[in-house]
């Protein structure tokens, strides 16, 4: 893997605030304020290295200083650069937790080392975690619950994760779900 | 205007059935729905239901904290797109 591959975006500058070179920000960390705690940061290119520091709010984006930056136009020209740091600096997580990051891309295998498809995303909306799974078979994508159960094994090193079966749907009785009256189908 | 109490929770009838059918039968499989507007009752806990969004099922695993809401809050319509950043994911 190389140096570039092995980092994440924590934000991106969407605008300046004022005349002293303070840039607005747009988070993608899960608590926004938190973009500057992962120490220097670099553009997408690795050319650029900055250090920032939160120094505001600005409706829902962030006001950051960038050291050494005290100049508006300056701060303009740096409009739409990304935010990079290496995977490494993220902190260590608990068990059975994963970052969305070494998630997304790993290859899906079932138990027989066949492989199904790809992780494209990972998300939660409000009913726990699930992965976004791309099949090979028909570039159809499939959501799985990230639970044991469905997801017995992840190898990050390695770049797969084993899933036990794609979801199991109950076979339909067209018997029990016909409708009974008008106001009563969903 | 909330929904008058005596009318107690609306649920969709056929849906009833499926989740009485998935309690009964051993394996564990996810019911597909389409009824997004069915609120959930006690005895849905523990299921898993595969919620139409409009072009795919959501899984969503009933837990007793959602007990009361609606189907649809927990399968998103639209596309969402973001950034992996930091976020994490834990396996339940």
């Amino acid at each position: 893997m190389s140096k570039k591959d092995n980092r994440i975006c924590l934000g991106a500058i969407v605008g300046v605030h004022g005349i002293r070179g303070e840039v607005k920000v747009k988070s993608f960390t899960e608590v926004a304020e938190d973009i500057d705690q992962y120490g220097m940061v670099e553009n997408k290119e690795g050319t650029r290295k900055f250090e920032i520091k939160v120094v505001g709010h600005s409706k829902d984006l962030l006001r950051v200083k960038i050291k050494g930056l005290d100049d508006r136009n300056e701060a303009l020209a740096l409009k739409g650069t990304g935010f990079y740091v290496s995977k490494d600096v993220l902190p260590a997580l608990e068990e059975e937790e994963f970052y969305h990051a070494d998630l997304i891309g790993l290859k899906v295998q079932d138990e027989d080392s066949e492989v199904l498809g790809e992780v494209v995303g990972v998300y939660n909306f409000g009913a726990g975690d699930m992965l976004e799974i791309k099949l090979s078979e028909n570039g159809k994508s499939e959501m799985l619950p990230f639970t044991k159960e469905y997801v017995p094994t992840i190898n990050i090193k390695d770049g797969y994760i084993i899933v036990r079966s794609l979801i199991n749907f109950a076979e339909e009785d067209e018997e029990e779900i016909s409708f009974e009256d008008e106001d009563n189908e969903g | 205007m909330t929904r008058s109490v005596w009318k107690g929770p609306f649920v969709d009838g056929y849906l009833l059935k499926k989740a009485a059918n998935a309690r009964n039968s051993s394996k564990n499989e996810v019911i597909k729905i389409w009824s997004r507007r069915s609120t959930m009752l006690p005895q849905f806990v523990g299921l898993t239901f595969g919620v139409h969004n409009g072009h795919k099922f959501i899984p969503v695993l009933v837990t007793e904290d959602m007990v009361g809401h609606k189907f649809g809050e927990f399968a998103p319509t639209r596309t969402f797109y973001g950034h992996a950043a930091d976020k994490k994911a834990k396996r339940g």
